[in-house]
C-alpha cells in the first residue's frame, strides 16, 4: 500500500462504526490478497456466455477472515428474516396481516443471495432466493399472505442449518435433498417458483382502504377549513363539488360583475371607432371623386390669376369675407371645424363675391382642400376613438387578470387536507407494534392548489408507505440506527412558500428503506418541481420537493439570446445578476447549452454591445447543487407568467419542460436549466471546461478515484480490496444517502453503484445525480444481483453507463472500470454508451 | 353536400312540405337537423410544388391548410438542418421543414412562398414550397416508377414519377419526417 492510499484509509476509517473497522482491520491482517469472488452457480443471475467462469475457489471460501466476515453478515440477515417472519406470524394471528408486509423478508433475502452468491455459498444463495421469490410473490398477489408466511417459514429453517454447517465445517452441506423436500413442499402450497417475480422493484402498493381516500374529501376537516376551499363527495361520486371561501367567492363574483360596466364601454368605444373610420371612408371617397374629377379638366397650368393674385396682397374687405367664408363653413360643418392653421393653409385668400373670376379648377381645388383637411380630422377622430376603445380593452385585461387570479384563490387549498392521508399511510403499511411513529406536521396552512395535492396525495402516500416498509428491521440495524436506540422514530413535514413556489421536506430520524424517489419523481416532473434529498440534523435523511403552488402557468424570467425568447423557471433561478459581483464554479452561455449558435466570445460580446463581464447572468438555485452555476444570456426582458403546455412527443427535448405563448404571438420555449446543463453542457463545452479546469478523469495522469456503494460489508469490501489492488483510490457508502454526500465531498470518476440500499436505493441515487450538472461526467457501473432486461435498462434510462451482475468475476470488473476511465479520456458522451 | 334521411310514410307519401302538419314538419325539420353530415367528396385535386430543383405533387385532400410562411420561427434544441424551427398554427406549435433543403439533402436558400399544413395522427407539420400549378386529377396509373430512390432521405415516400413531378404518399413522407426529427434529438 503505498501512502496515499495508507493516507486516505485513514481518513476514511473516521467514519466507520466499529465494526467496519475490526473488518478492515481483518483485511489489513491479509497481506497480498486479491482473489475475486468466484461466481456462484445461481441459475438466476446473468451472464454472458463468451465470459470466463472461474470455478468456485475453495481456496477463498476457506479463508478464515472472509469466511468469518461472511458468516456475520449472514448470520445478521437470517436474524432479521426470523424477527420479520415473527412479526408476521402474530399480525396473521391478529388478521391484520398485509402483502405489503412482506417487503422486508424479500429486501433482507434478496440482500443474502447476492452476498451468498459473491462468496460461492450456492445453497445458502438458493435457499435465499426461495424466500426472495415467495415474498415478491406474495406483495405481487400471486399467493395469499398466509400461504407465504408458511412457506417461508421451513425456508428460514433451512437457512439457518446451512449457516451452521458452514459455521461448524466451513463449507456447504453436501447433501442439498432439504431443498428438494422444500420445493415439494412449495409445490403442494401452490407456488410456482419458476416464475420469479422479483427482477420488479415496483412501488409498495397502497392497501385499496388506502387507496379509496386518495383525493381530498373533507369530510372529516370540514370544520377546520371554512375559510379556505375543498372538497366535498356528494353520495352520488359522479359529482364533485368543491366547497370554497365565501369571502373569496363574493370578491370573484364582485370582480365579475365590474366586467360588464366595462362592456358597455368597450361597446360603446367600438361604435365610435366604426363611426370614425365610416367619416373617414366618406372623406377618402370624397378625396376620390374630386381626383378624379380634376384629372378629367383640360389641362390648366397657371392657375386663375384671382388666386395668384390674392395670394401676395390682403385687403379689409378680403379678410371680412374671408372671416364670412370661415363662419360659413363653420356653420357648415359645426362637429369638425378646422385647425386656423389647417384652414389657412386650405383657404389662403378665398374671396367667395368674385366667384365669376374662377375657373371650375379652382373651385375642384378648393374642394379637395377641403376633402383633405376632412381627412385629416377623420383621421383625428379615428385615432382618438381607437385610443379610447384601447384603453378600455386594457382596463378590461387587467380586470380579467384579477378575476383569474380570484379563480386561482378559489383553487387553494390548505395542506392540512393531505395530512389524514398521510398520517393513514404510515399506519396502514407499516407501523410495527409497540413503536409510536409522530407525523410532526409544520406549516400546514399553506394553500396550493387542489389539483395539485390531488395530484400529491397518491404519490406522496406511496413514498411515505415505501420509506418505513421495513422500519422493524433498519432500526435494528446497529450500523445504521444513529440516533439513541431508546427515542422513537420521527417523521415530519415541514412546508413553507416564497412566492410561486412551495417546498415540503419530508424528514425521518431513522435509516428508512430505498426505492422513495420512484413512487413520486415522474409526478414531480410533471408538476414543474423537483425532488433533491439531505441528511438531516437527526441523521436520518429528508427529502425536499419545490412544487408550484398552482397548475398550468409558470412565473418566469423573459429572456432573450439573440432572436430568440425563452422562459426561465423563476423557481430555478437564485438571481440575476452580471460577472462583475459573482464568483461563479461554473459558467454557461444559454445558446451554447441550446446549441443555437457557435460564436466565439468576442463576436457574442460584439452582438450584444455589452462587454462579457456586464452580461446579465441567470444564476441557478444552489439547494441541489453546491456550485454556483450561471447562465449567461444576452437580455433579461422582465418577469412574465404564461400557461405552459408539453411540445409533441417528437418535438421534447431534454432541458425543455414545454412552450408557451406570450401576447405578442411568439412561443417560448420554457427552459428546464438544470438539464439543459446536464445534457448540453458536456456535449459542446467540454472540450473548453477541460481547458480551463484540467480536473476531469485522466487515469494515466493521476490516481482515478473510485466510488462504491454497496450496503453489503463483505460485497463492498471485497470491491475494494481488487480497487486498491490495482491503484485505484477508492472511497465506499453504505448506503444511498452517504453515496451521495461521497459524491459531493470527493466527486470521483467511476461509481460502482448497488441496486438494493437503504435510504436511498440505485436508481433514487441515479434519479437525484441528474439534478447535479458536475456529476455528468462520472462514469456509472451498476453492481447489482438484478439481472433482467428491465433493470438494466431502467439504469441506463437513468443515467447508468455499465451494468454488471454480481457475482462478477475480478477480471470483468476491472475491464469495465478500465474501459469507462478510457472513455472519460476520449469524452465519450453518456447516452450513446450501451450497457454491459 | 348533406344526404337527405330515410323518413317515415307519413312524410315521403306527402306530395308538398306545405301540406305538412305543424308536428310532421317539426318531426321533418328535426329529423333533418340530425341527418349525418355526409363527408365532403373527395377532391382528387393536386398541388404542384417547387423546391429547388425538386417538383413535387401533393395531394390537396391530405392538407389542412395552406399559409403565408412566418417572417420569424422558434428554433428548437438538436434539430435537422432542413428544419427551420417551430412556428404557431391556429394555437398549435408546429414544425416547418424546409422541403428543398429536406429533398436537396443540403441548406437550401430558396424563398418559399407557401406553408402547407398537414397532420399525421395527431402530428401537424408545416412544409414550405412554392406553389407553381394545381392539377384537377392524377390517376395512379399514369405514374412512372422513380429510377433514383438512392437521391432521396425518404424513397418509400415517393409513390412516382408524373411528368418530371415526384408524387408523394403525403402520410408516409409525414411519418419519416417525424421519425427523423425525433431520433436526430436520440443522437
Amino acid at each position: 500500500m503505498d501512502d496515499t492510499s495508507q493516507f486516505d484509509d485513514n481518513e476514511l476509517t473516521e467514519d466507520l462504526t466499529e465494526e467496519d473497522l475490526k473488518i478492515l482491520q481483518a483485511f489489513d491482517a491479509k497481506e497480498g490478497w486479491h482473489t475475486a469472488p468466484p461466481p456462484a452457480e445461481d441459475e438466476t443471475t446473468s451472464r454472458r456466455s463468451n465470459e470466463r467462469v472461474p470455478e468456485p475457489d475453495q481456496e477463498y471460501i476457506a479463508d478464515e477472515d472472509m469466511l468469518l466476515l461472511f458468516l456475520d453478515e449472514a448470520d445478521e440477515d437470517i436474524k432479521r428474516l426470523q424477527q420479520g417472519q415473527q412479526q408476521l406470524e402474530k399480525e396473521e394471528q391478529q388478521h391484520t396481516l398485509q402483502p405489503a408486509r412482506f417487503t422486508p423478508l424479500q429486501r433482507n433475502s434478496h440482500k443474502l443471495r447476492g452476498t451468498a452468491g459473491a462468496i460461492g455459498c450456492t445453497t445458502l444463495s438458493t435457499a435465499a432466493g426461495y424466500i426472495e421469490t415467495i415474498a415478491e410473490q406474495v406483495r405481487q398477489g400471486f399467493i395469499t399472505p398466509k400461504v407465504g408466511l408458511t412457506a417461508i417459514t421451513p425456508a428460514i429453517f433451512a437457512l439457518i442449518f446451512i449457516l451452521d454447517h458452514l459455521s461448524e465445517y466451513k463449507a456447504e452441506p453436501t447433501d442439498t435433498t432439504f431443498l428438494s423436500e422444500l420445493e415439494i413442499t412449495f409445490q403442494e402450497l401452490g407456488i410456482n417458483l419458476d416464475y420469479f417475480p422479483t427482477e420488479s422493484l415496483r412501488p409498495i402498493t397502497i392497501p385499496k382502504q388506502a387507496q379509496s381516500s386518495l383525493r381530498l374529501d373533507e369530510e372529516q376537516e370540514q370544520q377546520e377549513f371554512t375559510l379556505s376551499t375543498q372538497l366535498l363527495r356528494e353520495s352520488n361520486p359522479a359529482t364533485t363539488f368543491i366547497r370554497v371561501d365565501a369571502q373569496r367567492l363574493t370578491s370573484l363574483v364582485q370582480h365579475t360583475e365590474h366586467l360588464t360596466v366595462y362592456n358597455s364601454a368597450i361597446t360603446e368605444a367600438q361604435k365610435q371607432v366604426d363611426q370614425a373610420l365610416q367619416e373617414l371612408q366618406v372623406s377618402q371617397g370624397r378625396l376620390k371623386q374630386y381626383e378624379s374629377m380634376l384629372s378629367l379638366l383640360p389641362n390648366d397650368k397657371q392657375p386663375s390669376p384671382q388666386i395668384a393674385e390674392a395670394t401676395g396682397s390682403s385687403s379689409l374687405i378680403t379678410r371680412i369675407l374671408h372671416e364670412a367664408s370661415l363662419d360659413t363653413t363653420r356653420i357648415r360643418r359645426k362637429k369638425t371645424p378646422l385647425p386656423p392653421s389647417s384652414m389657412n393653409a386650405a383657404l389662403p385668400m378665398w374671396d367667395e363675391l368674385d366667384m365669376e373670376k374662377y375657373t371650375e379648377r379652382d373651385l375642384l381645388i378648393r374642394s379637395l382642400r377641403e376633402a383633405i383637411a376632412d381627412i385629416t380630422i377623420s383621421t383625428t377622430h379615428v385615432q382618438t376613438a381607437y385610443t379610447r376603445l384601447h384603453t378600455l380593452q386594457q382596463e378590461y385585461t387587467n380586470r380579467l387578470a384579477i378575476i383569474r387570479n380570484d379563480t386561482l384563490l378559489l383553487r387553494l387549498t390548505p395542506l392540512k387536507t393531505l395530512i389524514p392521508h398521510l398520517e393513514r399511510a404510515i399506519a396502514t403499511n407499516t407501523l410495527p407494534q409497540g413503536q409510536n411513529i409522530h407525523l410532526e406536521v409544520v406549516g400546514d396552512t399553506i394553500e396550493i392548489d387542489r389539483d395539485i395535492l390531488e395530484t400529491l396525495a397518491g404519490p406522496l402516500s406511496q413514498m411515505l408507505a415505501t420509506c418505513i416498509d421495513d422500519l422493524s428491521f433498519v432500526q435494528q440495524d446497529p450500523q445504521s440506527a444513529e440516533t439513541p436506540p431508546t427515542s422513537s422514530p420521527q417523521i415530519w413535514l415541514h412546508a413553507s412558500s416564497i412566492g410561486h413556489d412551495v417546498t415540503l421536506e419530508i424528514g425521518f430520524s431513522m435509516t428508512i428503506q430505498g426505492g422513495a424517489i420512484a413512487n413520486i419523481r415522474n409526478t414531480i416532473q410533471d408538476l414543474n418541481g423537483t425532488i433533491s434529498s439531505q441528511r438531516n440534523n437527526k441523521g436520518g435523511i429528508s427529502f425536499v420537493l419545490h412544487i408550484p403552488r398552482s397548475q398550468g402557468s409558470l412565473q418566469g424570467f423573459l429572456v432573450r439570446i439573440g432572436q430568440q425568447y425563452l422562459l426561465a423557471p423563476i423557481s430555478q433561478i437564485h438571481r440575476v445578476d452580471d460577472m462583475t459581483n459573482t464568483r461563479l464554479d461554473m459558467t454557461y452561455h444559454l445558446e451554447d447549452l441550446l446549441g443555437f449558435t457557435k460564436d466565439e466570445p468576442e463576436t457574442r460580446s460584439a452582438k450584444t454591445g455589452l462587454l462579457p463581464q456586464l452580461q446579465p447572468v441567470l444564476l441557478l438555485q444552489r439547494e441541489t447543487s453546491r456550485k454556483t452555476i450561471g447562465i449567461i444570456v444576452d437580455e433579461v426582458i422582465g418577469e412574465i407568467e404564461l400557461v405552459v403546455k408539453p411540445l409533441l412527443p417528437f418535438l421534447q427535448r431534454p432541458g425543455i419542460l414545454g412552450s408557451a405563448v406570450d401576447g405578442k404571438g411568439r412561443i417560448l420555449l420554457v427552459l428546464d436549466m438544470y438539464g439543459l446543463v446536464r445534457h448540453y453542457a458536456y456535449r459542446d463545452l467540454q472540450q473548453e471546461n477541460a481547458e480551463k479546469n484540467p480536473v476531469p478523469s485522466t487515469p494515466h495522469r493521476r490516481q482515478a478515484t473510485i466510488l462504491v456503494a454497496d450496503d453489503s460489508v463483505f460485497l463492498r469490501q471485497s470491491v475494494l480490496q481488487t480497487l486498491h489492488h490495482e491503484k485505484y483510490h477508492v472511497i465506499e457508502a453504505k448506503d444511498g444517502l452517504e453515496a451521495l454526500e461521497q459524491l459531493l465531498d470527493h466527486t470521483p470518476d467511476v461509481f460502482l453503484l448497488d441496486i438494493e440500499m437503504p435510504n436511498l436505493n440505485g436508481y433514487d441515487v441515479l434519479s437525484i445525480m441528474q439534478l447535479y450538472p458536475e456529476f455528468s461526467h462520472i462514469k456509472i457501473i451498476m453492481l447489482t444481483s438484478r439481472s433482467s432486461e428491465k433493470h438494466i435498462q431502467r439504469a441506463r434510462d437513468l443515467g447508468a453507463h455499465a451494468y454488471l451482475t454480481k457475482p462478477v468475476p475480478q477480471e470483468t470488473l476491472l475491464g469495465t472500470v478500465q474501459r469507462m476511465l478510457a472513455q472519460q479520456e476520449v469524452k465519450k458522451t453518456p447516452e450513446t454508451d450501451p450497457p454491459e | 353536400m348533406t344526404e337527405r334521411p330515410e323518413f317515415s310514410a307519413a312524410i315521403t307519401n306527402t306530395a308538398s312540405i306545405a301540406q305538412l302538419s305543424d308536428q310532421d314538419f317539426w318531426h321533418y325539420a328535426s329529423e333533418l337537423a340530425k341527418a349525418d353530415i355526409a363527408p365532403p367528396v373527395p377532391l382528387d385535386e393536386y398541388l404542384v410544388c417547387q423546391s429547388e430543383q425538386v417538383r413535387s405533387i401533393f395531394p390537396l385532400r391530405c392538407l389542412r391548410e395552406i399559409v403565408t410562411p412566418p417572417q420569424h420561427y422558434t428554433l428548437l434544441p438538436d434539430i435537422p438542418f432542413w428544419m427551420n424551427g417551430i412556428t404557431l398554427w391556429r394555437g398549435e406549435v408546429v414544425p416547418v421543414i424546409d422541403l428543398a433543403a429536406f429533398f436537396m439533402q443540403h441548406q437550401a436558400y430558396t424563398n418559399a412562398t407557401s406553408l402547407l399544413i398537414a397532420s399525421i395522427d395527431d402530428n401537424t407539420l408545416g412544409l414550405l414550397t412554392t406553389i407553381t400549378d394545381e392539377l384537377p386529377a392524377l390517376s395512379l396509373d399514369a405514374l412512372q416508377p422513380f429510377n433514383e430512390p438512392a437521391r432521396f432521405p425518404c424513397p418509400e415516400a415517393i409513390l412516382g414519377e408524373y411528368e418530371g413531378n415526384l408524387v408523394f404518399d403525403m402520410p408516409s413522407l409525414l411519418a419519416a419526417l417525424v421519425h427523423l426529427i425525433k431520433v436526430t434529438s436520440d443522437g
